[in-house]
């Protein structure tokens, strides 16, 4: 989130697409309503079904599962054409004026660099991808905006393709639906006015995710709606710490704070360093990079042995959650840790993650209840006899029976106590982290193969680990030894430490942690800069200098996050820009993570391309309308062949998968919570009344879904929330369904994910759980 | 402390089932075992250890779909028919406004339930079990446990007047923007409930009764039947035992009057 | 922050006076509404002696706080934190489920530990058909063994062109989005000493 959960109360126009706030967040709505009950906000609901969400929206609009892209760029295209974006942030705050090289081009769904690969898939070469420069390297504009080959006269260009029309054939939404939709929401595109986009999963669980998020942004942007209060690209986490996670560097890409993981390519620290940006805040890289050795390897990390670089592993390939278990398939991998986590229901294809686990030859599995990852021998149909993998169930402690944080989606890091001791022999993840690390050392101690980063690393945390020494770690230490106050003052010298550079300042004092801080606000924008910390530097809402025009004034004066009185930057939250000098200083720099300091409308970061394309999803009932590409021409295909043909007849239908407000993920937690499973006993699908008419189904009935990998048992609801949606003149039906279920637990049931293809974003290899293609038939 | 109302106002109720939650939680209830019912309504009534509980209702317009959620309970009527006909005087209501069982005086005879305009009540091992309105929560100054979980304000509690003033604005508010539907139910119901909706549509899309009654022929049947236990119950007739007696005698009765007609 | 019950109350109280209490015209003690109305007594709150600890919801991304109050060392009742600037005390059915996951009311209405709960160390040998029960050391040790010896065996120090590399793919570590920083912060830490690069989570998905 660019912004924060209690931000929400400030928006003018609130649009959900992607997403279900009410059902998987509800407690958003509060902010919703207030901003309704207070400002008269209007709330647009964009979704295949009328969910619970929908319900209460102001103006829904149906869609297509897999079409956000259309859509979105059809919204880009209305406020491009109606003249509804704020035209002075445009040509200030974002690139709109740089000037592309002549070379760059788009033709029949790709962009130019094309170069055929395996599997009728694309690479590109991204070369003209590039901006003009002068003899100085620096980039050429026109702020008058009318070259031709500038930022904003190219998008024009590429956007122009998706009139209402044409957007209503791909989506399936009504075209004065989607009138409705746009009038609404680029009347945000004037100053003063605050349009708030919250989205989740529905976004970015499609082969094409990333450039869905992407066009969110460029939207945004356009209309000004970035680094305001009530404003943002708001992606809801549908997980406590989910952000947590990543911000410590849980991501085979990554080490802790976001930075690249170091590659075969980087002999050494100089060889990582030179792929440092060249401009922008990244640059303080090498700093942050020394300072995370130092915490991992102290004293043994000196300048002289590149602060023990070589002990971190070279990331060779992709290793994300779907390569891996490909790799498991192929038999490389052979021992697996999995803490609190359920990929034998949660994970795309979910049938082979438990086929796959067969090949392993040990498996550990922490977590609170006993889940279908760990008991995949014990699956209906398998034969325990025949499975060799050695499994090891380790009982976790509950949340409330361990401290610690967790960082929401508003980057919120927030402490949690301890309210009882863990039940039985049962551990908190952090002393069984603790105790295995210490066990793998002790046997190192004899030797083995390269042991030094073992034995050489810092692990001092007690002898049952304390959370507050990992906090302090990775908060991080001054050249005095003492606890950093935040990465400002981080070296590359080695002089510093520190765990994950964005958290330092979370926990920089040990009487008054900023992230045990309880104070609400009592007047403000909502920001509650003294409740937790949030990172960065406990900033609320981020690239906050496009809060207020180039002179320094809020673009709205009765909610204004920072302006300048003449003197000096007055403030409600911390600034995003070097607030010690004039606004004219910064009116044209207000991107500081961007090496090119201002949003990039156009950038060559993107796999596909740098304009969001419409393609279909892997599995499509239609011809992609926009182009000969049907599908994202570089996402990687892992199963070749394992996809449903193009408007198949043995898959007619479109499915999706979501989820239900009661339960929760691979539903291991709350399948074994009888008060959930009263309020929703058991696993169904969801499909329109005319679909049940074709299929002789009412509610209640049985029947099977079926894809071109699995198929699934269970019951069906029969609503008129979800119905057939014409698709280039075709009415299509859509199968909906939950993939909370499982063979364990509680409340047993089938596993959607089951039927769901293994194949992902280009970016991010993010699986396409939300647009595959199915039959449905009655059993019986 | 004056008589409350809990309000609920569905057009800000996004169906989470918070509330009905939260009264599991608070009231240390067992869960109920349920099934799929065709719908995300669950459970599908009202149960001994489950005293409320969100209605889900949808209907299909010609272009419009509507999904309503409405919370339901106890209505703690400011007249309660089940306070009046209880044989044995397990039933009362206090200042706060909340109808309250004795369940050391309960019997679980079930008259009650028989003649609540609402069918609310429910028997369990003898005795009846509903909505309490927190009375624990509330007599020490918070919000029930439903009103206090709800995330958009659906479900509130306050003083009597208040609340009605609240809910006569927003129906107002609602009307403007569009509800025409819009209405107060239970303001003026059976004299005063103490449960006040704000409703967009009639009161029978939300699954309440649009005009309830007490029926006066549920009264006579059980007045008839629970002629003799009030002395039974005197003489320390145990509980179970009672009501073994009342279930024959409540067939006895009907079928006389079967038999008249 | 632990709260004694003392302070609790202040706290509640502060909340209920600062915002409930004007809603509800309620506030614990104000005087009687009005002459020769019946009075009713305060009746003793359920968690009325029991301690009191600030945590944060577990579920989703929104981190709603919730108290947890316990007595004798046992989590007793949970509920939403008033003091929260987030969810102001509220929240939805698996927010105010959450006790429902340590402690279920059986049929006379007494709570237990949660029996789905894995309490004891659970270990499946090759082709058993079912777990046996461990112990923590025999655990720590033994898998402390299946990873040396998997990384010794497949450990590669340098690649074809010779680069250090210093990785083990015959490893695999799956983090959690579940799990607090502290603890992901460990897992990576410890994952990459291994040379793990197959190390994700369910953020991916």
């Amino acid at each position: 989130m660019t912004n924060h959960w209690i931000d929400y109360k400030n928006s003018d126009v609130i649009m959900n697409i992607g997403g279900n706030t009410a059902e998987n967040h509800p407690i958003s709505m509060k902010w919703v309503q207030k901003a309704r009950d207070e400002r008269g906000a209007k709330l647009i609901v964009v979704d295949p079904r009328v969910t619970r969400t929908a319900a209460v929206a102001d103006l829904y609009a149906p869609i297509r599962p897999g079409t956000n892209i259309a859509f979105l760029s059809g919204l880009i295209n209305y406020a491009l054409e109606k003249d509804l974006y704020h035209k002075e942030y445009v040509l200030n705050y974002t690139n709109a004026a740089s000037l592309v090289n002549p070379g760059f081009g788009f033709n029949d769904g790709l962009f130019t660099g094309s170069k055929a690969a395996e599997h009728g898939q694309y690479t590109y070469d991204k070369a003209t991808w590039a901006f003009q420069t002068d003899a100085e390297g620096k980039t050429l504009k026109d702020p008058t905006l009318q070259d031709p080959n500038c930022v904003f006269q190219l998008m024009k260009k590429h956007y122009s393709r998706y009139d209402v029309k044409t957007v209503s054939e791909i989506t399936g939404c009504p075209e004065d639906k989607f009138r409705e939709v746009a009038d609404l929401f680029c009347s945000t595109g004037k100053p003063g006015k605050a349009g708030n986009i919250l989205y989740a999963m529905g976004i970015t669980q499609f082969t094409h995710g990333s450039q869905g998020v992407r066009s969110i942004a460029l939207l945004q942007l356009l209309l000004g709606n970035v680094g305001i209060a009530g404003g943002g690209v708001n992606a809801q986490r549908g997980q406590s710490n989910v952000q947590g996670a990543c911000d410590m560097g849980q991501l085979y890409h990554i080490v802790t704070g976001y930075m690249p993981m170091p590659a075969d390519a980087h002999k050494d620290l100089a060889g990582y360093n030179a792929t440092t940006p060249k401009a922008g805040y990244w640059t303080n890289r090498p700093k942050f990079m020394v300072s995370m050795l130092k915490a991992w390897y102290g004293d043994k990390a000196t300048a002289d042995n590149d602060f023990c670089f070589d002990y971190l592993p070279k990331l060779d390939k992709d290793r994300s959650h779907m390569a891996m278990y490909k790799y498991m398939a192929q038999g490389e991998v052979k021992g697996m840790f999995c803490f609190a986590d359920n990929p034998a229901v949660g994970g795309p294809t979910a049938f082979r993650k438990r086929e796959y686990a067969k090949k392993l030859d040990w498996l550990v599995v922490s977590d609170i209840f006993e889940n279908e990852t760990a008991a995949f021998w014990k699956a209906p149909g398998e034969n325990p006899e025949e499975i060799d993998t050695e499994v090891f169930l380790l009982p976790a402690a509950l949340h409330f029976e361990k401290e610690g944080t967790i960082t929401n989606s508003g980057r919120w890091i927030q402490w949690r106590y301890k309210a009882q001791e863990a039940l039985g022999d049962s551990k908190s993840d952090l002393w069984i982290v603790d105790k295995l690390f210490k066990a793998v050392r002790k046997a190192y101690a004899a030797g083995g193969k390269f042991p030094a980063p073992i034995l050489d690393m810092v692990w001092d945390y007690g002898d049952d680990a304390d959370a507050v020494k990992v906090a302090m770690e990775i908060n991080g230490y001054d050249a005095s030894g003492a606890l950093v106050e935040n990465f400002t003052k981080l070296a590359d010298d080695g002089s510093t430490s520190c765990g994950s550079w964005i958290y330092s300042g979370f926990y920089n004092n040990e009487s008054d942690p900023a992230s045990k801080r309880r104070e609400k606000e009592t007047e403000g924008i909502g920001s509650n800069a003294r409740w937790s910390f949030a990172w960065p530097v406990n900033r609320r809402i981020v690239y906050n200098r496009c809060s207020a025009d180039p002179e320094g004034k809020p673009w709205n004066p009765d909610l204004p996050v920072l302006w300048w009185d003449g003197k000096e930057w007055k403030r409600n939250d911390v600034p995003d820009f070097n607030a010690t000098v004039p606004p004219a200083d910064t009116a044209k720099t207000p991107f500081i993570m961007s090496p090119e300091l201002q949003a990039r409308l156009f950038s060559s970061a993107m796999a596909e391309g740098p304009f969001p394309e419409h393609y279909e999803p892997w599995e499509s009932p239609v011809a992609n309308k926009m182009g000969k590409v049907q599908f994202n021409p570089v996402s990687k295909v892992w199963y070749p062949g394992d996809n449903a043909e193009v408007g198949s007849s043995e898959f007619p239908y479109i499915a999706t998968s979501y989820r239900l407000t009661e339960h929760y993920q691979s539903g291991i937690m709350t399948r074994n919570m009888p008060w959930l499973n009263e309020a929703m006993p058991e696993m169904f699908v969801e499909i329109s009344p005319s679909l049940a008419g074709k299929i002789g189904v009412k509610s209640g009935d049985k029947v099977v879904v079926e894809s071109k990998r699995a198929q699934i048992e269970c019951k069906v609801a029969v609503t008129p929330r979800l119905k057939s949606l014409k698709v280039n003149g075709e009415e299509k039906e859509i199968v909906g369904m939950f993939f909370h279920w499982g063979f364990m637990g509680l409340s047993k049931g089938a596993s959607a994910n089951d039927l769901i293809p293994s194949i992902g974003d280009a970016n991010t290899t993010i699986p396409e759980f939300k647009a595959f293609l199915c039959n449905i038939r009655r059993v019986g | 402390m004056t008589t409350k109302v809990r309000l609920i106002d569905v057009s800000k109720c996004v169906g989470c089932k918070g509330c009905q939650v939260s009264c599991k939680n608070w009231n240390q209830l067992p869960a109920t075992p349920t099934e799929f019912s065709g719908s995300y309504e669950s459970p599908p009534d009202l149960f001994p250890n489950t005293w409320s509980r969100v209605k889900f209702n949808e209907y299909a317009d010609s272009d419009k779909v509507k999904f309503y959620f409405s919370f339901f309970s106890c209505m703690h009527c400011s007249d309660p028919a089940c306070l009046n006909i209880c044989p044995v005087k397990a039933i009362s209501k206090d200042s706060l406004g909340s109808v309250k069982v004795d369940l050391g005086v309960c019997i679980g005879c079930g008259a009650c339930k028989g003649v609540c305009p609402f069918n609310v009540p429910r028997i369990g091992n003898n005795k009846m079990f509903k909505c309490t309105l927190c009375s624990a929560r509330v007599s020490n100054g918070m919000a029930s446990a439903c009103a206090t979980a709800c995330p958009t304000g659906a479900i509130s509690l306050g003083d009597a007047d208040e609340k009605i003033a609240e809910a006569e604005a927003r129906v107002a508010e609602l009307k403007k923007s569009g509800f025409a539907n819009a209405r107060i139910y239970g303001k003026d119901e059976l004299g005063g409930l103490g449960v006040v909706y704000v409703l967009t549509d009639a009161p029978d899309k939300y699954g309440l009764p649009a005009e309830p009654k007490v029926s006066l022929a549920d009264v006579y049947f059980w007045k008839v039947a629970l002629g003799p236990v009030k002395t039974l119950a005197t003489v320390g007739l145990a509980a179970g035992a009672l009501s073994g007696w009342l279930q024959m005698r409540k067939e006895e009765i009907r079928k006389e009057q079967e038999g008249k007609e | 922050m632990k709260i004694s019950r003392r302070s609790f109350l202040w706290i509640s109280g502060a909340a209920i006076t600062g915002s409930l209490a004007l809603k509800l015209g309620c506030a614990p003690k104000q005087p009687p509404a009005g002459p020769g109305e019946p009075q009713v007594e305060a009746e003793d709150l359920r968690i009325k002696y029991a301690q009191t600890s600030t945590a944060i919801c577990p579920i989703c991304g929104v981190g709603c706080g919730v108290l947890v109050y316990s007595e004798n060392g046992k989590i007793v009742a949970t509920e939403g934190d008033p003091d929260h600037p987030i969810n102001e005390g509220t929240l939805c059915s698996k927010g105010s489920a959450l006790f429902n996951m340590y402690y279920t009311y059986d049929v006379k209405g007494e709570a237990i530990p949660n029996p789905q709960r894995m309490t004891k160390v659970l270990y499946r040998a090759p082709k058993a058909k079912d777990w046996e029960v461990k112990d923590w050391n025999w655990a720590l040790e033994t898998i402390a063994d299946r990873v040396k010896k998997t990384r010794d065996e497949y450990f590669q120090e340098k690649n074809k062109d010779g680069v250090t590399v210093n990785r083990c793919t015959a490893l695999a570590w799956l983090g959690s989005a579940m799990c607090n920083n502290e603890e992901n912060y460990l897992f990576q830490k410890f994952g990459r000493a291994l040379g793990i690069t197959n190390l994700d989570h369910c953020a991916r998905l």
